[in-house]
């Protein structure tokens, strides 16, 4: 227990613990809109589930980032680009190689470090390019009639919908992506329990 | 006997000109439309206007309006395709005498199968299987005579529309549904057919979530009529209970939206990968508007993943038996 390191706080264990959960349903709803002759919800539920899901989405988005802004929590993704292309190669290469060969990990965690290069890169993709892209683009789709992009021409509300799905698909690939990663810490479930008490337990 | 000779007039006409009226070069059509005018003027010097002036013997005049129904706008008309056509073409040529005798007003009108039935110059057309569907559609069984073609085609207006290659998709959605709102959206017509009040569309529509667009994007007969595949447009219109209503009628990919409005372009090819792309050119419909090339991509991308997540996973496995 000692060497444990408190790396995550209630607040940000609680922000996680919503977003899977809204990640979950808004793939599933997503899924069922995107593929309505597939048998999982039915179009008029997924509709709805899809369209609370997003609104609670973003505004827990939002919050994660006020969040982010005013604790510590925001100081573990300020990425420092000078190098970054060289520690990206280290830690792909630790995943790949490294760690089937016994090597230590070169990013280890520590208090100053919650992630790894990759990770990092990986987060600041999703939190302030991808959720942003998808929160942005499924507002304009959730109000038609308030937001008549038409006016623009076709092509307006075609780049709007079907980036939502293109950012919607590369979500979905990262939750698996993200999930499996998840497994590599010292022992398959010890990653996930620090989600639930906060605690990172090193290598 | 006045029927009979009305008819022998349609027939005669039928021979003779439907198919000179329909194929008219913008010269031919000046013509009909010049001789149309000379032949109609008496007619169009009262009916043309919204009001009339009438003088007695003693030569007193009053100004009168003239009804609604009887007006006739004349712009309108000769655009329309029965443009070439003289009033005593369709009404009784006794409607020459002014006043009106009143036994005209028994006079039975015809109906558009009493012209085109059988009609070579209007065979694709189908008028047969549209009387057919007509005959099977609520309004008809409900109204019996009192609906007919004329209750929502007005002879002296109506245009070519769905088959008009100049027209856009939401001109005809915006024609065809004004046909509908003219009883649906009009409380003194609707009543002229109906004891009751007239239904709030709004409101009985409320289950329908984005009403605007939705209204702005599709016609009233792709959930309020069976679908066709003879003709051109469905006219069997269903009692509300038969409506359609469920979302993935249209939110799919065999989107009933391509057996109805954008039937002509079913069989186009995709474009920029997207199933059913001819929807793509006036809107976007979810689970309808697929993109084929994303799609693949999408199976591609998901494949290597998984491929790799199983790789990964078979090496870690790997490594921990060889160290236990």
């Amino acid at each position: 227990m000692s060497n444990k390191i408190y790396l995550t706080p209630l607040w940000v264990r609680l922000w996680h613990v919503l977003n899977a959960f809204l990640f979950i349903v808004l793939i599933l709803t997503g899924l069922s809109l995107h593929y309505a002759e597939l048998p999982l919800i039915s179009f008029y539920w997924s509709v709805k589930l899809h369209d609370v899901a997003g609104v609670i989405l973003t505004i827990n988005y939002m919050l994660f980032v006020l969040g982010n802004a005013v604790s510590k929590n925001g100081e573990y993704y300020r990425l420092d680009f000078k190098g970054v292309g060289d520690r990206l190669k280290k830690q792909f290469y630790y995943y790949t190689q490294g760690m089937f060969k016994g090597e230590a990990s070169p990013f280890p965690v520590s208090e100053e470090r919650k992630f790894n290069p990759l990770q990092k890169v990986t987060y600041l993709v999703v939190i302030y390019i991808m959720l942003p892209i998808i929160c942005f683009t499924g507002f304009i789709m959730l109000m038609p009639d308030f937001f008549d992009l038409s006016q623009f021409g076709i092509n307006a509300t075609l780049i709007n919908n079907v980036s939502h799905v293109v950012v919607g698909f590369f979500l979905l690939v990262f939750i698996f992506v993200h999930i499996y990663l998840c497994t590599l810490g010292k022992t398959p479930t010890s990653n996930f329990k620090s989600m639930v008490d906060g605690y990172h337990e090193p290598h | 006997m006045k029927k009979i000779s009305i008819f022998f007039v349609f027939v005669f006409m039928g021979a003779m000109q439907f198919t000179a009226i329909a194929q008219a070069t913008a010269d031919e059509r000046a013509q009909y439309i010049a001789s149309a005018k000379e032949s109609n003027a008496r007619c169009i010097s009262c009916h043309g206007h919204k009001k009339f002036t009438l003088t007695d013997e003693a030569g007193n005049t009053v100004l009168r309006k003239l009804y609604q129904e009887l007006f006739i706008d004349t712009v309108a008309y000769y655009s329309s395709n029965h443009y070439a056509f003289g009033c005593t073409d369709c009404h009784s040529s006794e409607y020459e005498a002014f006043p009106h005798a009143l036994a005209l007003k028994f006079e039975v009108k015809p109906g558009c199968m009493d012209c085109h039935e059988g009609d070579e110059a209007v065979k694709k057309f189908k008028f047969e299987l549209i009387n057919e569907e007509f005959l099977k559609s609520m309004h008809s069984s409900r109204h019996n005579e009192e609906f007919s073609c004329w209750s929502c085609h007005s002879p002296h207006y109506y245009k070519i529309n769905a088959r008009d290659e100049n027209k856009t998709i939401s001109s005809t959605i915006q024609y065809d549904n004004a046909i509908c709102l003219s009883c649906h959206g009009n409380t003194q017509k609707y009543q002229q057919m109906n004891d009751t009040i007239l239904p709030n569309l709004i409101s009985s529509h409320d289950w329908l979530p984005n009403q605007v667009s939705h209204f702005k994007s599709v016609r009233c007969i792709e959930c309020h009529a069976n679908l066709s595949d003879s003709v051109l447009v469905q006219h069997e219109i269903l009692s509300k209970d038969k409506a359609i209503r469920g979302c993935k009628e249209c939110h799919s990919r065999d989107s009933r939206l391509t057996h109805s409005l954008y039937r002509f372009q079913r069989s186009e090819l995709r474009k920029l990968g997207f199933a059913n792309s001819a929807l793509t050119d006036s809107q976007f419909v979810v689970g309808a508007n697929r993109n084929m090339v994303l799609e693949i991509a999408f199976l591609f991308v998901l494949v290597l993943v998984f491929t790799g997540i199983g790789i990964h996973s078979y090496f870690r496995k790997k490594i921990k038996t060889h160290h236990e």
